[in-house]
C-alpha cells in the first residue's frame, strides 16, 4: 500500500471515529453528516486512486507484489505506516531526456473569459451570456482540436523522462507509472 | 552515467521571450508561479492599503473620513483579499514554483489545467473587487458572509453578488489546482523519490491540497445556497421561512477552519526547509514532522464549531477537546524546529530571520488560540479585538512572515537574482516592530470590550490610546512593506546573480540552475534521502561512508566545513 493511500486512510479513520463520537455527544446532525460525508469522500477517493494505480502499474505489481497471505497480515501495519520502505536503489545521477514540453495555449484564458462572462451574467442579466457563449464554444473547439490528434498530443505532452534504473516497486512506482502512462496515452 | 551535468549559469541560458503573448499562453509551471506571485502580492498590497485606511479611521474616536457603509466595505474586501486572493493564492505560487523542482518533475501533471486555474483565480478576484465600481459599492457582510446578514434584505447591493460569484470562481480554481498538484506529487516523482523521501515542504503541500480538495466544496455550496437565497427566492438560511441560519455557520466553518490550515501548513513546510538550511543540519525528526502534519490535517476537520461557541447550539466539550488536540502536533513541529536548530551553525540571512520571526509570532498566535478554544474564555471575547489580534498573529505574524522567509529563500531560484539583504533588514525590522505595535494592543482592546468591525467609538470608552498605538504601528508595518516592494523591483534588475545554489541547500531545486531550464533539470542526483543535494555534496567531498552511516542512524564520521551533518563541531 502506497504512502499516499495511507495518508488518506488515516484521515478517514480519524474522521469516522470523530463523527461517531460527535454524534453520541452532540446529537447534532449537520456536523455528523458533514464528517460522515468526509469519510465517504475520502474512501471514494482512495478506491479511485487504487484502481487508477492498479491500471497503470500492473506490470510492476505482477513482478514484485508479495503473496496474498502476507499482504493480508500486514494490512494494519501498513495502514499505520509501520512497514519498512525498501527504497529505490540507484547510485548514479540520472540524465534527463530533454523532450519537448507542452506548448503554450491560449484556450485556458479564453475558457476563463467565457466562464467569467457567464458568471457575471448571473448578476447583471442574460446578455452577458450572449457575449460569453461564443467565447465558450470557441474555447471548447480550440482546446479540443489542440489536443485532438493522439499522436501529436502524446508527443507534445511528453515530459522529460529519465535514463537510468527504474525504481523498485516497493520503493516508488511513480516514475515508472509515468512511463507506463505515457506509453498508454 | 555517473557524472552530473553542471547546471547552466544564468548568463548562458537563452533570453526568455517574455512577450505579452507568452505570458498569456504559458503553460510552464514556473511562469505560472510568477503570475501567481505577482497577482497575489498585488492583492496583498491592495488589501493592506484598505487596512491602513481602516486603521487611520480608528486612530481617534468618532468618524473621521469614512461612512459606516464604506468602512464595512473595507473590512469585507480586506479580509477577502487577504484570505482568498493573497494567502490562499500565494500557496499556489509556491506550489507552482517549487513543488515540481522538489520532486524532480519537469512540470505539473496537467499544465493547461494549471493555466486555466490561474486565469480563473485572477478573473474571480477581479470580479469580487469590481464591486467597488458599482453604485452600491462592494460587499459589506465580512469575508465570512454570515446569514442572514448576507441576504438580499440586509445586503442588497449588486457588489455582494459580484463578491459571491468572484469568490466561487476563485474557490473552483483552488479546488482544481489542488487536484493538479496531488496528481503531480503522487504521479510524477523522480526515480528514487519515495514518499518518505519527499521534502517536508512537499509533505505539507500534500496535506494542504487534501484539505483544499475536501473543504472548498463546502465553501462553494455555501456560496451557491447564499446566491439562491438572494436572487432566486431560496430560504435555506432564513429561519422565518423554515431555513436555518446556524446551518450556514456549520457549512461555512467546515470550510473555514481547514482554510486556516490551508494558509498555514505550506508555510510550516517553508520554514522547515529554511531552518534546516540555515542551521546547517538535516531536519530533526523527519517522520515526526510528517505525522504531525497529517494529524493537523485530520484534526482540522473536526474543530469547526469552536468558531460557533457563541451560538450556544454546539457541543462545547467536544470541540474544545478536539481544538486542544491540535496543539499536540503543532507542539511537535515546534519541538522539531528547535531540535533542528539545536547545536547547529545558525546563519542569520534574511530567510532565517523571517523564519525566526515566524516562530515567535506564530507561537503567540497559537497560544492565544488555545484560550479561544475554551468556551468559558471564548464567550466574553467572541467578536472582540482579542480575536482580531489572535488571528493576525497566526496569519500575518505566522503565515505572512513565513511566506517572506520562503520568498527570500526561493527568490534566487525563481528569478536568478538575490534579494538585497540591506533592504531586507529594513523590511524585516519595520514589519516586526510595526506588526507587534499594531496587534499587541488589540489583545487588551479585546479584553476592554472593543468589538470588531466597528468604525466608531466614544472617548468615554477609553480605547483611544491603544487604538492610536495600533494605528501608528500599522503605519510602520506599511512602511516595511514599501521596502519589500522596492527590494523586489530593484533586485529583479540589479540583484546579485544567484548561481544554482546560493544558500547551500539540501533539496533538489538546488541541483539545477537559477532559474531552472524549461524542463527543470539536465540531470538529477541519486535520491536516497529527503536531502539528495546534501548527499551529493557529501559524496563529492568523499564522505560517502558518512552519508550511509548517518542514514542508518549512526554518528557520521565526516564533516562539512567545520561541522558534521548533525551540525556538531568536529
Amino acid at each position: 500500500m502506497s504512502e499516499e493511500l495511507r495518508v488518506l486512510l488515516r484521515n478517514a479513520i480519524y474522521m469516522g471515529t470523530a463523527a461517531i463520537v460527535y454524534w453520541f455527544v452532540a446529537y447534532e446532525w449537520a456536523g455528523s453528516v458533514m464528517m460522515g460525508v468526509m469519510v465517504v469522500a475520502i474512501l471514494a477517493f482512495v478506491v479511485l486512486m487504487t484502481r487508477l494505480a492498479r491500471a497503470t502499474t500492473s506490470e510492476l505489481r505482477d513482478e514484485q507484489q508479495p503473496d496474498r497471505l502476507r499482504r493480508t497480515l500486514t494490512v494494519p501495519q501498513r495502514m499505520l505506516g509501520l512497514e519498512e520502505h525498501a527504497g529505490a536503489a540507484h547510485d548514479q545521477a540520472l540524465a534527463v531526456h530533454e523532450e519537448r514540453m507542452p506548448h503554450g495555449s491560449i484556450w485556458p484564458l479564453i475558457s476563463v473569459v467565457a466562464i467569467a462572462l457567464a458568471s457575471v451574467g448571473l448578476v447583471f442579466g442574460g446578455w452577458f451570456w450572449v457575449i460569453g457563449l461564443p467565447f465558450g464554444l470557441w474555447a471548447l473547439w480550440g482546446w479540443a482540436t489542440q489536443l485532438a490528434p493522439p499522436s501529436a498530443a502524446t508527443h507534445q505532452d511528453a515530459h522529460a523522462s529519465f535514463e537510468g534504473s527504474r525504481p523498485s516497486a516497493s520503493g516508488d512506482g511513480a516514475a515508472a507509472d509515468r512511463e507506463t502512462m505515457r506509453h498508454e496515452t | 552515467m555517473a557524472v552530473i551535468d553542471r547546471p547552466v549559469a544564468i548568463d548562458e541560458r537563452p533570453a526568455p521571450a517574455a512577450t505579452l503573448l507568452d505570458w498569456l499562453t504559458t503553460t510552464d509551471h514556473k511562469k505560472i508561479g510568477i503570475l501567481y506571485f505577482a497577482t497575489s502580492l498585488f492583492f496583498f498590497f491592495v488589501s493592506g492599503a484598505l487596512a491602513l485606511v481602516m486603521r487611520a479611521e480608528l486612530a481617534t474616536p468618532g468618524l473621521q473620513f469614512l461612512t459606516l457603509d464604506q468602512y464595512n466595505q473595507l473590512v469585507t474586501m480586506h479580509g477577502t483579499g487577504m484570505i482568498f486572493f493573497f494567502a490562499t493564492a500565494i500557496v499556489f505560487a509556491f506550489a507552482n514554483s517549487i513543488v515540481p523542482l522538489h520532486i524532480g518533475a519537469p512540470d505539473v501533471a496537467f499544465p493547461r489545467l494549471n493555466a486555466f486555474t490561474y486565469w480563473l483565480y485572477l478573473f474571480g478576484a477581479l470580479i469580487a473587487f469590481s464591486g467597488f465600481f458599482t453604485a452600491g459599492g462592494a460587499a459589506t457582510f465580512g469575508w465570512t458572509f454570515y446569514a442572514p446578514l448576507s441576504d438580499a434584505q440586509y445586503t442588497p447591493q449588486v457588489g455582494a453578488d459580484l463578491w459571491i460569484v468572484g469568490v466561487a470562481l476563485a474557490g473552483l480554481s483552488t479546488t482544481l489546482s489542488s487536484i493538479n498538484f496531488l496528481a503531480t506529487i503522487f504521479g510524477m516523482r523522480a526515480p528514487g523519490m519515495t514518499m518518505m523521501r519527499l521534502s517536508i515542504f512537499v509533505w505539507n503541500m500534500i496535506v494542504t491540497m487534501i484539505l483544499v480538495m475536501f473543504s472548498f466544496p463546502a465553501l462553494t455550496a455555501a456560496l451557491i445556497l447564499t446566491f439562491i437565497d438572494r436572487n432566486l427566492g431560496g430560504h435555506f438560511f432564513e429561519p422565518a421561512a423554515g431555513g436555518n441560519a446556524v446551518l450556514f455557520q456549520h457549512i461555512f466553518w467546515f470550510f473555514g477552519h481547514p482554510e486556516v490550515y490551508i494558509v498555514v501548513l505550506p508555510f510550516f513546510g517553508m520554514v522547515t526547509e529554511v531552518i534546516a538550511t540555515f542551521s546547517r543540519k538535516p531536519v530533526f525528526g523527519y517522520t515526526g514532522f510528517v505525522l504531525a502534519t497529517i494529524l493537523i490535517g485530520a484534526y482540522s476537520f473536526s474543530v469547526w464549531a469552536h468558531h460557533m461557541f457563541a451560538t450556544g447550539v454546539v457541543n462545547g466539550p467536544f470541540f474544545m477537546a478536539t481544538s486542544f488536540l491540535i496543539a499536540v502536533p503543532t507542539g511537535i513541529k515546534f519541538f522539531n524546529w528547535i531540535g533542528t536548530m539545536w547545536r547547529g551553525k545558525i546563519i542569520l540571512k534574511m530567510p532565517m530571520l523571517w523564519a525566526l520571526g515566524f516562530l515567535s509570532m506564530f507561537l503567540i498566535g497559537g497560544i492565544t488560540g488555545m484560550y479561544l478554544a475554551s468556551p468559558p474564555i471564548d464567550y466574553p471575547v467572541t467578536d472582540t479585538y482579542y480575536v482580531v489580534a489572535h488571528f493576525h498573529y497566526t496569519l500575518l505574524g505566522g503565515s505572512v512572515f513565513a511566506a517572506f522567509a520562503g520568498l527570500y529563500y526561493w527568490f534566487p531560484k525563481i528569478t536568478g537574482r538575490m534579494l538585497s539583504e540591506r533592504l531586507g533588514h529594513w523590511h524585516f525590522w519595520l514589519s516586526f516592530i510595526g506588526f507587534n505595535l499594531t496587534f499587541l494592543p488589540q489583545f487588551q482592546l479585546g479584553f476592554d470590550g472593543m468589538v470588531r468591525r466597528i468604525a466608531n467609538y466614544l472617548p468615554s470608552d477609553h480605547w483611544t490610546t491603544l487604538n492610536l498605538l495600533s494605528s501608528a504601528g500599522s503605519g510602520i508595518l506599511g512602511a516595511g512593506m514599501v521596502f519589500f516592494a522596492v527590494n523586489i523591483l530593484w533586485s529583479l534588475r540589479h540583484g546579485k546573480v544567484a548561481g544554482p545554489d546560493p544558500w547551500g541547500g539540501y533539496t533538489l531545486e538546488w541541483a539545477t540552475s537559477s532559474p531552472p531550464p524549461e524542463h527543470n533539470f539536465h540531470s538529477l542526483p541519486p535520491i536516497r534521502s529527503e536531502r539528495p543535494v546534501w548527499d551529493q555534496r557529501m559524496r563529492e567531498l568523499g564522505l560517502v561512508g558518512a552519508v550511509t552511516a548517518y542514514q542508518e542512524g549512526e554518528e557520521p564520521p565526516g564533516e562539512l566545513g567545520d561541522r558534521n551533518p548533525r551540525g556538531e563541531q568536529t
